[in-house]
């Protein structure tokens, strides 16, 4: 029998055995998905505890419901609206609880970057948590729209689709999102 | 000569420049006439054109003009910045795309946002790249959904003891009986 190498096997493929309850490939389909997740969540919400718990409730979401997705190549669009109704749920969380976020006055000491090379200076760190800062201070749908736009690589239908708007609102908010972090980064630019 | 509806679409660009040859031009004008999608695209087309010209004259004549604020000027550099932004992301289409171009050749400061533009992408998406998770969610993930697994043996085993209680209570009452 041969034995299956999952780290090497397709994407697609992977999904299909994790929806026919391969727990190896399961396991190696959370490794691959994390750091998107992750990423995305850490771009959207202020830096604090609800990210690593958004992306764990993300990502057993996507576990959970993975049999329901009839096409494996819509694979990325059914996740990033996983992710989006999760950041959503949140929100509604927090405005019922009554918490108030000071966008203005995120601690830059708090978003960190673990797996820096000791060498990789605090240069890198300093733009990366700026680049965080900035983008979550973005007023919510322009911060939507560029994270889409830039870290999941969607088309402005797709953005269109997933946030419930039209195509020219998508265009405006990305080009806003892009002015303001022009001006916010300028320096790195 | 003739042209088809592609064609006519790849030219009303050009066409809107006056860089037709005389032959072309009058095969152009023959399809405009002739086909009524076509000429309803070539409006719209004309209009977003003449809007971007028109935009853009405005920007340069009130930056030389002087200091007082024109909020007309503000919205359309803004529609202007929003047609140079989805010329980045590849989201215009072809003859706005042509149109974009052509404004990066001959106007240095829409060249300048172009680049800047790009930069920015390019920043971001280094940022995103080097973003990591501080911890090895799919590990911790796999134990929780291990550990669910559980309760199933557990429920099985008592399924099975209760059965054979059963079956003994049974036995018992029959023997009683007896």
């Amino acid at each position: 029998m041969t034995k299956i190498n999952y780290k090497k096997l397709p994407f697609n493929e992977l999904i299909y055995l994790t929806q026919n309850s391969d727990i190896k490939a399961t396991a190696e389909l959370l490794r691959r998905i994390q750091k998107n997740i992750y990423t995305f969540f850490c771009h959207l919400c202020p830096p604090n505890n609800s990210v690593s718990d958004l992306t764990q409730e993300a990502l057993i979401k996507i576990v959970e419901n993975i049999k329901s997705l009839k096409n494996v190549e819509n694979f990325k669009k059914w996740s990033n609206k996983i992710a989006l109704n999760t950041f959503y749920d949140s929100l509604r969380k927090e405005k019922r609880r009554n918490k108030h976020h000071e966008m203005d006055e995120i601690d830059l000491t708090v978003i960190e970057d673990h797996k820096s090379k000791p060498l990789d200076n605090c240069h890198s760190k300093e733009i990366c948590n700026k680049i965080k800062a900035c983008i979550i201070n973005l007023p919510l749908n322009y911060r939507l729209a560029i994270v889409l736009r830039e870290l999941e690589g969607l088309s402005y239908e797709e953005i269109a689709k997933l946030t419930n708007t039209n195509l020219g609102t998508v265009k405006s908010r990305i080009s806003r999102a892009r002015e303001k972090l022009q001006t916010d980064l300028a320096e790195y630019i | 000569m003739e042209i088809n509806c592609f064609q006519f679409e790849m030219l009303m660009n050009f066409y809107l420049d006056n860089e037709l040859s005389n032959k072309i031009k009058k095969a152009f004008e023959a399809h405009l006439e002739n086909c009524k999608q076509c000429r309803e695209k070539f409006t719209m087309f004309k209009k977003i054109i003449n809007d971007l010209r028109n935009t853009y004259s405005e920007i340069s004549s009130s930056s030389k003009n002087d200091s007082t604020p024109n909020r007309i000027s503000q919205t359309k550099q803004d529609e202007i910045n929003d047609y140079i932004s989805a010329y980045v992301d590849n989201e215009l289409d072809i003859n706005e795309n042509i149109k974009i171009k052509k404004m990066i050749i001959n106007k240095s400061d829409i060249k300048e946002k172009v680049e800047r533009m790009y930069s920015l992408k390019t920043l971001l998406q280094d940022n995103f790249q080097k973003s990591t998770p501080k911890q090895d969610y799919s590990k911790n993930l796999m134990k929780q959904f291990s550990k669910k697994d559980k309760p199933q043996n557990k429920d099985y085993l008592l399924a099975t003891l209760s059965f054979i209680v059963l079956c003994l209570v049974w036995i018992f009452m029959l023997i009683a009986s007896l």
